[in-house]
């Protein structure tokens, strides 16, 4: 592939996953997890996503009443663990449904 | 001693609302310890000011990181509002910019000591004029549409509809109300003008004031012009009720077009026109070919614009 086209597979790519942040984070955070620690996680998991996107989306999120947040000062350094909320769950379900008739969708279409 | 940190934290809360500053700056400043430690922990970076230093750039520019957390938009303008404010601010230019520019080097050319300065200065302040107004009418719209974004995000002002698709080239026989004002207003200010230099002439001659055009037009010719301007207003009225220009409205509108000219090139051509005391007063002021010039370049210019507007008519009326 010359360059070009790898910019437009990445552009493409990027307009793909964009919206997958949000169920991952959803899924892994019904273990109660902090910003970094999630980072990680979903770094390891194959989620390339910027810290810079990943601290404000869990706000946004927790705003939304579909993660909840308290701080935990047991450990050195006092953290912000959130978890999924009940209303969260419910959201991450329709999206899941949604993602796999998209998915059957396209297969269907191949 | 404040650290990297404590800045980039205090320029992030900085941008927030009140009650959410304290909560991210106390996770902020957790996370981007967390994120240190781990650099220092892999052996990566060297000392713990180089690992804070790439921490804090790879969470980039506080203000986007901070709109990240309010949700507040990193655009001026966002897509919802971008083609309004275009289709406006072209509108308005287009509009409210030449009448500005004209509007001036009419106002200049009557104020300004011609005979001393010449048309210069009159056209050079007519096209800072034009520029001004187009900046003007750019930072207010832009201002408007900037303070809208922000207080009702994501959603239009005056809306589309396809009424307000342009006219296609097939639909140019169609009378629209921007061409009919604009037919109106200029032939009101020429109507106008023509008063104006009479009546309040600002062309002073040895401090005196004299009118451009011979005063002795009054009987006759001048009430004709007049008379001419007013039908052809009535005409754009007419053609505007009938949301279209027909061959009779056309022709007529011809007529009248030609008459003006016709009246205006023999009164030039016959030296009737211009008031002898405001020929001297240029041709006192240095200009010496004022008479034979001002004809010459008058003549040319009411023939050219006949013509081309007759042309156009056509074209327009054979357009399909």
């Amino acid at each position: 592939m010359t360059p070009a086209d790898e910019t437009v597979l990445a552009g493409h790519l990027q307009e793909l996953r964009r919206g997958t942040v949000v169920v991952a984070a959803l899924a892994s955070l019904r273990t109660p997890g902090y910003g970094y620690a999630l980072l990680e996680s979903l770094g390891r998991a194959g989620f390339e996503v910027d810290a810079n996107t990943l601290y404000p989306l869990l706000r946004r999120l927790e705003k939304q009443g579909l993660l909840t947040a308290e701080w935990n000062t047991d450990e050195s350094r006092p953290r912000k663990f959130y978890r999924t909320s009940t209303a969260g769950e419910d959201v991450l379900a329709a999206l899941r449904t949604d993602w796999r008739s998209l998915d059957a969708a396209i297969t269907d279409l191949a | 001693m404040t650290t990297l940190t404590d800045r980039y934290v205090a320029a992030t809360v900085r941008e927030l609302a009140e009650d959410q500053r304290d909560d991210v700056d106390r996770e902020l400043r957790g996370t981007i310890e967390d994120m240190v430690e781990a650099r220092l922990g892999e052996g990566s970076a060297g000392s713990r000011e180089d690992a804070e230093r790439e921490v804090l750039v790879e969470l980039g520019d506080p203000i986007r990181l901070a709109a990240g957390y309010s949700g507040r938009p990193l655009h001026l303008i966002g897509p919802a509002l971008y083609p309004e404010w275009r289709r406006l601010v072209t509108l308005l230019v287009t509009i409210v910019s030449p009448i500005a520019a004209v509007g001036t080097l009419v106002v200049r050319l009557f104020t300004d000591d011609v005979a001393r300065d010449g048309v210069g200065p009159a056209f050079g302040g007519a096209a800072v004029a034009g520029l001004t107004t187009a900046l003007h009418v750019l930072f207010w719209t832009t201002l408007v549409y900037a303070i809208l974004e922000r207080t009702q995000p994501g959603r239009g002002v005056l809306g589309w509809t396809p009424d307000q698709l342009p006219e296609s080239p097939d639909g140019r026989r169609w009378v629209s109300r921007g061409e009919t004002v604009m037919a109106l207003v200029a032939l009101v200010v020429l109507a106008l003008a023509l008063v104006w230099q009479q009546v309040s002439s600002p062309v002073r001659l040895d401090g005196e004031a004299v009118p451009v055009l011979d005063p002795a037009l009054w009987s006759g010719w001048i009430p004709l012009l007049l008379a001419l301007l007013a039908a052809h207003a009535v005409l754009v009225v007419v053609a505007y009720r009938a949301r279209r220009w027909t061959w009779p409205t056309v022709a007529l509108g011809a007529v009248l077009d030609v008459a003006v000219a016709g009246v205006l090139v023999w009164l030039l051509q016959t030296e009737r026109f211009f008031d002898p005391g405001f020929v001297a007063a240029l041709v006192g002021g240095g200009w010496e070919t004022a008479a034979r010039d001002l004809r010459l370049a008058l003549v040319l210019g009411v023939v050219v614009v006949t013509a081309w507007d007759q042309v156009e008519t056509v074209r327009r009326m054979r357009a399909r």
